[in-house]
């Protein structure tokens, strides 16, 4: 997914992009959005400054290492820019964008399915299922674990489920913000988290079961 | 006698400690790279989606269903007919050839 570093001249890079903070502060999202529709490049990495670090976050609850993060935020910004035309002023960009970053989040579930069901493997052994992340000694170790082990579990989801309580879970989601999101109806929503609560209830009971006992 | 973990409390603390975890840095610069090699997005006018609705790819589609669509409507006036035509002969001799 990664893009080949030959095709792009340096300084071509450097001249498009956009002005440092303060220059950009002042212009709102919709005006940059309305100029990367017109082709303007500068507009468009304007946006990705000012909304990585949010796709980032939430694309990270669905990950477990930082190549399959690279790929997803890529894939949404990409998204972005191909669905820039079809965008209107009356939505809000940054809403916008968190929905295509929940799609590409939804379709790499989607993706990781098929293949465990293809190649008809476990969930722990599953290829695409990337290592999880060195833990940095800065960072929280215990909250990488957790993350980890939450993430493990819900792997065993099918990929809609997987992706209600990774938002609903990880990210604090309520169901009806979720239901907007993929244009589910509410009634919908709550039925699916109801039926993988359940499932992950009995995931979770066969987890202590196996568990030796203290 | 120990008792095993309530699952689903153990769950709820597990949950809240791993919404504490913070992802890596991206790679911004290869996510710049990958912008700059994508087509810029511009708005397409009518004109080209009117052109893109003919393109190759779909043209024998469309005429598939057009000569379909077209068959079907055919056979649909000519059983029509068919069906008139007695009652058009009946009317005939009853009115004595008049119309």
């Amino acid at each position: 997914m990664k893009a080949d570093s030959a095709h792009v001249p340096a300084a071509a890079q450097k001249s498009e992009a956009p002005p440092p903070g303060g220059a950009i502060a002042g212009v709102s999202d919709e005006q940059w959005a309305a100029r990367a529709r017109e082709g303007d490049r500068t507009a468009t990495e304007a946006l990705v400054d000012r909304h990585q670090a949010a796709v980032a976050r939430l694309l990270w609850r669905f990950v477990r290492s930082r190549a399959d993060l690279d790929d997803l935020v890529q894939e949404t910004f990409l998204r972005m820019v191909r669905g820039l035309p079809a965008w209107t002023p009356d939505r809000p960009f940054g809403h916008w964008l968190l929905r295509i970053a929940t799609n590409v989040g939804r379709d790499y579930f989607r993706r990781q399915s098929v293949r465990r069901r293809w190649l008809a493997e476990p969930v722990a052994s599953a290829p695409d299922q990337a290592p999880p992340e060195a833990i940095d000694p800065g960072m929280d170790p215990a909250a990488r674990a957790a993350a980890n082990e939450v993430k493990h579990v819900l792997a065993q989801l099918p990929p809609d489920d997987r992706t209600l309580l990774t938002l609903h879970h990880l990210e604090g989601w309520g169901l009806a913000q979720i239901a907007s999101q993929f244009g589910w109806t509410l009634t919908a929503t709550k039925l699916r988290a109801w039926r993988a609560r359940r499932q992950l209830r009995s995931l979770l009971q066969s987890r202590i079961s196996y568990e030796p006992e203290t | 006698m120990n008792q095993k973990p309530d699952p689903e409390h153990a769950w709820a603390r597990l949950v809240n400690q791993a919404r504490q975890d913070v992802g890596p840095a991206i790679d911004r610069a290869a996510l710049s790279r990958a912008l700059a090699a994508a087509p810029p997005a511009l708005q397409t006018t009518w004109g080209a989606e009117f052109a893109a609705l003919f393109a190759s790819g779909r043209m024998l589609a469309s005429c598939l269903a057009g000569a379909c669509a077209v068959a079907i409507l055919a056979s649909w006036q000519a059983w029509e007919t068919w069906q008139a035509l007695p009652w058009i002969q009946w009317v005939a001799t009853a009115t004595g050839g008049v119309p």
